[in-house]
């Protein structure tokens, strides 16, 4: 292989001894930084496929020369023009590709070797024990152990701590109590759900050393929504536990409580977008040389969709928290302790520097010690709690154990954007994050929403404050008038002292005179597979949402949380009559479409469902629609419709956005939208406006994955199938519009 | 599936073409709809960008056309306009074109038979003196007329010649395969082999497959050596010749069975639109040599042909299941059959239920159905008539039955307990609400953007909702009105 001497990380034959030393992992950076970067040769790469890829998003305001050198690949974060750097949008790759060959050798190109995802444990039949029915295992770990798997499991702690992504999961035994005095019958047994695919770094579950500081107390009481098992799950495991007390010589400090999770459908996710997210969640086996050995080890576990790591896999990272990461969170909540009002902490750097990923973090941090904590999201490209296109204010009150697809919910408050970036609208996108931030502090740090009216320290509800990547030009205008809008107690910067264009230029005096600045390590983007882009990370997410079984219900035991054995193609949709329910019509944030031709604008696309905020659904304004004489000879009636900027957009302070649907087909004569949404009809008769924006519907969601469709979807032959073609297109110009950006 | 369409703007191809005709069309009005058109499309997101360039330069033009009309425009202002587009659509073209190591403009442009004159104009536009509007209309002029050769009319480039070249090809390969004297072998897989080189899997469709339809290949022109009702088996003269070569191209390209056989199944049915009559006296000879559309009446032994050539990929599919050399999508085929029940595509089915008995019981009840109907139809009408069935019949009387059984199975949950859930809520809701569930008993699913019955409405408002164009003093005259309907 030429390019061997570009992997950062070779595989040796003694991955025991690179096994994780905080030393040794330094070292290895030191050596990758030095090495030749490999970009170039991939940006030529994706150059080369982008022959057929375009999009008009593409268009990059930022100019920053060095910009062309970052392939976008965050793992966790990133802004929604990067992607767009390199420009190879996977998705439409695959869409535009008819041989995939070209993937393929960027892929092999690009291979990524990780030691640090070597899990620290050795399963053996005396730490981890399983029942024979049902996919249930409890496991013994000692102190600093840790099991790093991709996919999916419900943990559960039964004695012990342990540290998931920055959460620290204690069983609510008392550790004087010893192991054989478990007491489990009287005890809720609480299981978190935990997801690990590798579109982005995998979780780790550490064992460690209980803490006897004074959040404990608090930790006893805080319950955090998650899965209670039922008295039959629980009987198996105290049989279980037993088995293991008879194991006298082994010392634990963590016994943990696993289950499968397959029951929620999540696998669906694999089979959606066969190409691109194809193994997610399952290790490919094949290539192992070890094939004896590993299985052996898996099997002990046995639980469908948990994939434990114990050998070096390629193209998967470690969720890896830098010691620097730990002493920035525990100064945070050192400054948080001092402020009478409830904190407010803003994270800020340039893209793939880690802000999702350490957002994530702190927020599991403090839910330890704040019973509630809000997030406004304010990077629309990849939102943390919703599909892209939208802002939104969250309340939580339990860990975030995964990446944003898996967790997707109904926030407290949803603006719609409907792009994946504020370039076009920048006013409306600053309107709306300071509505959000009103009404954090009208509703949330102080009213009575919570019930929070007490000065009492513990019942501050502290947020946390996303930024976009998006840092030059308007970019970091945009930036600079966020911090104006949230007047943070706190700025979390990142920094990297080797990619310094990375690094935000210096704060104007204005802004840094009040809160405090905390700088923080970026992560180093070298080291994150470039197999997932932001735009996959955005059809995860739309996935998530739109396949979603309840949107707005806590997830629960036993049943499928997401409904892909359903193609949306085959749901059954709501119709909308927008004669009746459309009272304040349909909007459109960009463009220039005349009212004529906006059924051929909106016919199967992403649109954002709005309604008031004093929301009492009512039919009242049917009567108000304005009836022209002219009407009488037309055949269709139109909806009301107001084309922005000529109209301005629905305003934050008098409408929100109830969720996202699909157009999915119209019906004219009847004026009748037929609309896909996860939403109830409850809030569905809420709805006053229809919202479409630059939101695309990726092909995804116009197949069938369910069934062979070699001569076409649902009886109809490809050739009268709308909105799709399987010839090339052929002629200059054919492609959409792309960006072209200087070396 | 071989791969995965490409997302595209249009709904159907048919619309693509009407854009391109409006855009270069005589007639303003037709014009500026075509520049509206294109406008939703961008909307839409992906969108070849030769087609926002053209709009943007026809756009521009009407402005300039009109520019005495109702609402005055200055010369500057036009000199801005046409100087964008031109940019725009210079940039646009040249830009996808830069390798990786910078290239000047002019080479490009010279590469892609592009005026240098496009390239000064763009210069001029952005670094120097703003061009004057003598040379930017020329300009536009000559800017649609180029982007109407490089694309628009690059999308059909091919069927009306290669068509002909494909027939001659296959009649080659007829006359070899037939000669007993001539090296067979050599021969006809040389005319394969040019055959497979002209062609690439997504033209099967649109090339290969209506010559192989066409009387006189598959389907012999003599009426003897067609099967017909009582005898649906090929003769064997007809595998001979033609078999060897339908298995070159299923090796050639895997879809290729499933392609011939999909439309094939079309054929089957196309009699049943419009005048529902089967010409069994067979004295019409319809099909002429030429590539002119096909009349509607098949005939009957045309089509008993293709039930035998349908029945015998299958045979030789459900013969050697996995291993078999020809693949079909048979659940497809069985689906296409279900859904356009007439006396040919049960005979398919009958074909594949005597091969498989599960599917025999599975489907057993839809074959009564369709005898019975069949036999009903017979006996009203005394001629020699094949009844056919809709869509909408076999629905109705699907919605009947499921009807019945919701009445028997709602007296049952009645007489459980009175309280059921969620449907009896629904259902009270949906009386007046602006939001109902789209009644599941007629929901069908089917592609995004179509109607339950796999067709796109028309999705058009009046234009005159779009306020009084911005260059016709009177309005809309009633010929136009008649062309946009047309569509």
């Amino acid at each position: 292989m030429p390019n061997e001497n570009r992997e950062f990380f070779v595989y040796t034959d003694q991955p025991e001894k690179i096994v994780s030393n905080a030393n040794q992992r330094r070292q290895q950076q030191e050596i990758k930084t030095t090495l030749p970067l490999p970009l170039p040769s991939s940006k030529k790469k994706s150059e080369k496929i982008m022959s057929y890829t375009m999009n008009e998003e593409s268009m990059d305001l930022s100019n920053d020369p060095e910009e062309s050198f970052v392939v976008d690949s965050d793992v966790d974060d990133d802004d929604p023009e990067e992607s767009f750097v390199v420009g190879s949008d996977v998705d439409d790759v695959d869409m535009f590709t008819d041989n995939l060959d070209t993937k393929t050798i960027k892929k092999e190109k690009n291979i990524l070797l990780d030691p640090l995802t070597i899990s620290r444990f050795t399963p053996s039949m005396s730490n981890v024990f399983r029942s024979e029915e049902s996919e249930i295992c409890i496991v013994g770990m000692k102190w600093n152990e840790t099991i790093n798997f991709q996919g999916y499991v419900l943990v559960a702690p039964i004695y012990g701590d342990t540290m998931i992504m920055g959460y620290r999961l204690s069983a609510t035994n008392s550790l004087n109590s010893g192991l054989n005095s478990l007491d489990l019958e009287n005890k809720d047994l609480i299981f978190q759900p935990i997801f690990s695919p590798k579109t982005h770094a995998l979780v780790s579950i550490e064992s460690v050393e209980r803490r006897e500081d004074e959040e404990e107390k608090k930790e006893e009481n805080s319950h955090h929504s998650g899965i209670k098992s039922t008295p039959e799950i629980k009987k198996i495991i105290i049989n279980l536990l037993k088995k293991l007390q008879s194991i006298k010589e082994e010392k634990f400090g963590t016994i943990l409580a696993l289950r499968g999770m397959s029951w929620s459908g999540i696998k669906g996710f694999e089979s959606i977008a066969r190409f691109t997210f194809k193994g997610i969640f399952s290790v490919e086996r094949e290539k192992s040389r070890n094939i004896d050995s590993k299985n052996e080890k898996e099997d002990l576990f046995k639980i469908n969709g948990f994939n434990p790591i114990f050998e070096v896999t390629p193209d998967v990272t470690l969720f890896n928290i830098s010691d620097s990461w730990k002493s920035v969170v525990s100064q945070l909540v050192t400054n948080f302790r001092e402020y009478k009002l409830p904190p407010i902490t803003i994270i800020c750097g340039h893209r793939n520097v880690g802000k999702s990923t350490f957002s994530r973090y702190l927020l599991n941090n403090l839910i330890k010690i704040y019973p509630k904590i809000a997030y406004i999201e304010s990077d629309i490209g990849q939102s943390e709690f919703t599909p892209a296109g939208l802002m939104s204010l969250n309340i939580l009150d339990s860990p975030i154990l995964g990446p944003p697809f898996t967790h997707i919910k109904q926030p407290y408050r949803t603006y719609f954007l409907g792009h994946n970036t504020p370039r076009d609208d920048p006013d409306y996108y600053l309107d709306c994050l300071q509505e959000l931030i009103t009404i954090y502090h009208r509703d949330i740090a102080c009213g009575p929403e919570f019930g929070m009216y007490t000065s009492d320290e513990d019942l501050n509800v502290p947020l946390i404050i996303n930024t976009h990547g998006w840092v030059t030009g308007l970019g970091y205008d945009i930036f600079l008038n966020i911090l104006k809008l949230a007047k943070p107690t706190d700025i979390i910067q990142f920094y990297s002292p080797t990619q310094i264009y990375k690094n935000l230029p210096k704060l104007p005096d204005y802004i840094i005179s009040s809160p405090n600045i905390i700088f923080i390590e970026s992560i180093d983007s070298t080291k994150i597979s470039t197999k997932y882009q932001s735009s996959d990370h955005r059809t995860l997410s739309l996935l998530s949402y739109l396949y979603s079984n309840n949107i707005n219900n806590t997830k629960q035991d036993n049943t499928k949380w997401w409904k892909f054995d359903i193609p949306l193609i085959h749901q059954i949709p709501w119709c909308l009559d927008w004669i009746k329910g459309l009272s304040k019509g349909i909007f459109l944030l960009f463009g220039d479409v005349p009212l004529s031709q906006l059924l051929y604008a909106l016919n199967g696309s992403l649109v954002g469902l709005i309604g008031d905020i004093s929301d009492n659904p009512d039919i009242s304004n049917i009567s108000n629609i304005p009836q022209e004489k002219k009407q009488e000879h037309m055949r269709i009636k139109p909806p009301n419709y107001f084309p922005c900027p000529n109209f301005s957009p629905p305003s934050p302070s008098e409408s929100h956005c109830i969720g996202l649907a699909i157009i999915r087909s119209i019906d004219p004569i009847n004026h009748t939208f037929h609309i896909l949404t996860p939403l109830s009809l409850v809030q569905l008769q809420r709805v006053k406006s229809i919202v479409k924006g630059k939101l695309e519907l990726p092909i995804w969601f116009m197949l069938d994955h369910t069934s062979n469709t070699s001569i076409g979807i649902c009886g109809v032959p490809w050739k009268r199938i709308p909105y799709m073609s399987f010839e090339a297109g052929i002629g200059l110009g054919n492609e959409a519009q792309r960006v072209r950006r200087k070396g | 599936m071989a791969s995965i369409p490409r997302v595209v703007p249009w709904t159907s191809p048919q619309e693509y073409q009407n854009v391109y005709q409006w855009l270069y069309s005589d007639s303003p009005e037709l014009r500026e709809l075509g520049v509206k058109r294109v406008k939703a499309w961008s909307s839409r997101g992906k969108i070849p960008q030769s087609i926002v360039f053209t709009a943007a330069f026809v756009e521009a033009s009407l402005r300039d056309e009109f520019a005495f009309g109702k609402i005055k425009i200055s010369n500057y202002e036009l000199r801005l306009l046409y100087s964008m587009a031109f940019i725009r659509f210079v940039n646009g073209i040249i830009d996808p074109n830069q390798g990786k190591y910078a290239k000047s403009v002019a080479s490009i442009a010279h590469k892609l038979d592009m005026p240098s004159w496009f390239v000064d104009l763009r210069h001029a536009g952005t670094h120097e003196h703003l061009p004057s509007l003598q040379v930017l209309r020329k300009g536009c002029q000559q800017a649609l007329k180029w982007l109407e050769d490089k694309y628009w009319t690059a999308q059909k480039p091919i069927i009306s010649t290669q068509i002909d070249e494909i027939r001659s090809l296959i009649i080659d390969y007829k006359k070899y395969s037939k000669d007993p004297d001539s090296n067979k072998k050599i021969s006809t897989n040389n005319v394969l082999k040019k055959i497979s080189n002209l062609i690439t899997a997504e033209y099967i469709k649109d090339l290969l497959v209506p010559v192989l339809l066409e009387n006189g290949y598959l389907i012999p022109k003599g009426k003897k050596k067609r099967s017909s009702r009582s005898n649906t088996t090929l003769s064997m003269k007809l595998i001979e010749i033609w078999f060897p070569m339908l298995q070159k191209f299923g090796y050639e390209w895997p879809t290729f069975y499933d392609e011939l056989v999909q439309e094939m199944l079309e054929k089957l049915i196309s009699n049943d639109e419009g005048e529902i009559y089967i010409n069994f006296s067979d004295q019409l000879e319809i099909f002429q040599t030429s590539e002119s559309s096909q009349p509607k009446n098949i005939s009957s032994s045309y089509l008993f042909t293709l039930v035998a050539w349908i029945s015998h990929f299958l045979e030789i599919s459900y013969a050697k299941k996995n291993n078999s050399f020809i693949k079909l999508d048979l659940e497809n085929i069985l689906e296409f059959c279900l859904r356009n029940p007439n006396l040919y595509t049960k005979m398919i089915l009958e074909f594949m239920t005597n091969h498989d008995e599960d599917l025999r019981e599975n489907i057993a009840p839809f074959m009564i159905y369709i005898d019975k109907i069949d036999v009903s139809k017979n006996n009203q009408s005394n001629l020699k008539e094949i009844p056919i069935f809709t869509d909408e019949d076999m629905e109705k009387e699907v919605w009947n039955l499921r009807k019945e059984f919701n009445k028997t199975f709602d007296l049952k949950q009645n007489s459980k307990d009175s309280s059921t859930t969620e449907n009896s809520l629904n259902k009270d809701s949906n009386l007046d609400s602006a939001w109902k569930l789209y009644n599941p008993d007629e929901w069908k699913k089917c592609p995004m953007g179509c109607l339950p019955n796999g067709l796109i409405p028309c999705l058009d408002f009046s234009l005159d909702l779009d306020g009084p164009s911005i260059f016709i003093p009177e309005p809309l005259d009633d010929d136009v009105d008649m062309m946009l309907t047309g569509e």
